[in-house]
């Protein structure tokens, strides 16, 4: 009789489990998925946050919810959707301000500066250009990414307040004078003393190295001549030769190098600034 | 006694069989052999022009009787004769001339290597032909000790 009992309790616990509908549990409420949701959110589980919001039917989600939708898909890299979101807040509701800088934050990410300014000018005043609003230091900042003239340094930090003013005056100097150095320059000064190209892009070894070089080829070259060794000084004439033309060619490179590193360390200076400083966007209090 | 046995099996199996995730612990097929770059050398002798032949014939009879033989030594990726190989298909064979030198006396210089290349691998410094044909839009610079994993 237990053993029956025991099969009993037993299939029937598997076909009861397997009739239960998903969709009227308790769980799969709109308040609960916008509370899991939510925790998702917090968790910084953007991803999944948005999967969840978005199985909440469109007409009851809000402008709350669409916003954090938009959030989401921002923060996983899915840019064009969180685009179209952030557009699609009504201008009546209190988000739709807080939705135009992070279009230009997206803007921003998506290396689309021109766009980012367009989108400023066709949703702004410009004379609102001074204020300090997140727009307009999006605005001032992607100037320091493409290869448009900059503003002046003093209509450029204007929107900054003094926390910022000292870093971004520092940009704005590395992006209207960088410290780079010319190709030609270095050639012209590797053409006069081998390695001089070098020494002067910051490769001093290469360049001490690259005269030693050129030197020691050109000495056995002049003395094999002089002990009329014609076959080894010809061969040392064309090594020294190419070592020397070689370098001329090096040190353009090499200047070209440096002015892509430079280049490098001011876009990591810049993208660590904004990232330190969330793109200017004060934090929201969803989470508190 | 047998059928609580049998159901105990019967739950065992079902629970074992659903865990689908032990697949991924199986023992990894494990290869011993050092990636050697050596080992991955083109010897052909035919090329796209007279001078691409010239030059694959001449980089493969350097290869064969005397790079092979003497081992992996060049402390480069690519090594200074596949630099020159790809230098000379990249550009030109004056233009690979020239990068070909200008990498020989980088490679003579042992004193600033550690600060200055990223790294391929745990032994090699990374310095593609990309950055010295003069083309500003090639040029994709990488900090100093930046690990490479494949070319």
């Amino acid at each position: 009789m237990t053993k029956l009992t025991l099969i009993v309790l037993s299939v029937t616990s598997f076909v009861y489990a397997q009739t239960i509908d998903s969709n009227s549990s308790v769980l799969h409420r709109k308040e609960n998925i916008i509370k899991f949701a939510d925790h998702l959110f917090c968790e910084k589980d953007y991803l999944r946050s948005a999967n969840e919001y978005l199985r909440i039917d469109e007409a009851l989600r809000g402008d709350v919810i669409d916003f954090k939708i938009a959030l989401s898909l921002s923060a996983i890299g899915d840019y064009s959707i969180a685009k179209n979101t952030f557009g699609q807040i009504n201008e009546s509701s209190a988000y739709y301000s807080l939705s135009k800088p992070e279009i230009m934050k997206i803007f921003f990410l998506e290396e689309e500066y021109s766009e980012l300014r367009k989108y400023y000018s066709a949703h702004n005043n410009l004379s609102l250009l001074q204020s300090e609003s997140p727009e307009s230091k999006l605005y001032f900042v992607s100037y320091l990414k493409d290869n448009e003239n900059i503003p002046s340094l003093q209509d450029f930090t204007r929107p900054f307040n003094l926390d910022e003013r000292e870093e971004v005056n520092f940009l704005h100097q590395m992006k209207a004078d960088p410290p780079s150095k010319s190709p030609i320059t270095a050639s012209i000064l590797s053409a006069l003393i081998p390695g001089a190209g070098k020494i002067y892009t910051g490769e001093i070894s290469d360049g001490v190295i690259a005269l030693i070089t050129t030197g020691l080829f050109a000495f056995l070259a002049y003395d094999n001549f002089q002990a009329d060794h014609n076959f080894r000084a010809w061969l040392f004439t064309g090594l020294a030769a190419m070592f020397y033309a070689g370098n001329i060619y090096g040190s353009y490179s090499s200047a070209q190098l440096y002015n892509a590193r430079i280049k490098f360390e001011f876009n990591l200076r810049l993208d660590s600034f904004l990232k330190s400083k969330n793109y200017f966007i004060p934090p929201y209090e969803f989470c508190e | 006694m047998k059928i609580f046995f049998v159901l105990f099996l019967f739950f065992c199996f079902s629970n074992a069989y659903s865990q689908t995730d032990w697949v991924k612990w199986e023992k990894a097929e494990l290869i011993y052999l050092e990636d050697n770059g050596q080992l991955k050398r083109d010897y052909s002798i035919s090329g796209e022009s007279l001078s691409e032949a010239t030059l694959n014939s001449l980089a493969s009879v350097y290869w064969f009787f005397i790079s092979d033989l003497d081992g992996d030594n060049c402390p480069f990726k690519p090594s200074c004769s596949n630099f020159f190989v790809e230098a000379v298909k990249e550009t030109n064979l004056p233009q690979g001339v020239l990068i070909f030198f200008d990498r020989f006396t980088r490679d003579l210089n042992i004193f600033s290597r550690a600060n200055k290349y990223p790294r391929f691998g745990a032994k090699y410094y990374y310095d593609p032909v990309s950055l010295y044909t003069l083309i500003e839009d090639k040029i994709h610079y990488l900090p100093p000790n930046t690990f490479i994993k494949s070319e």
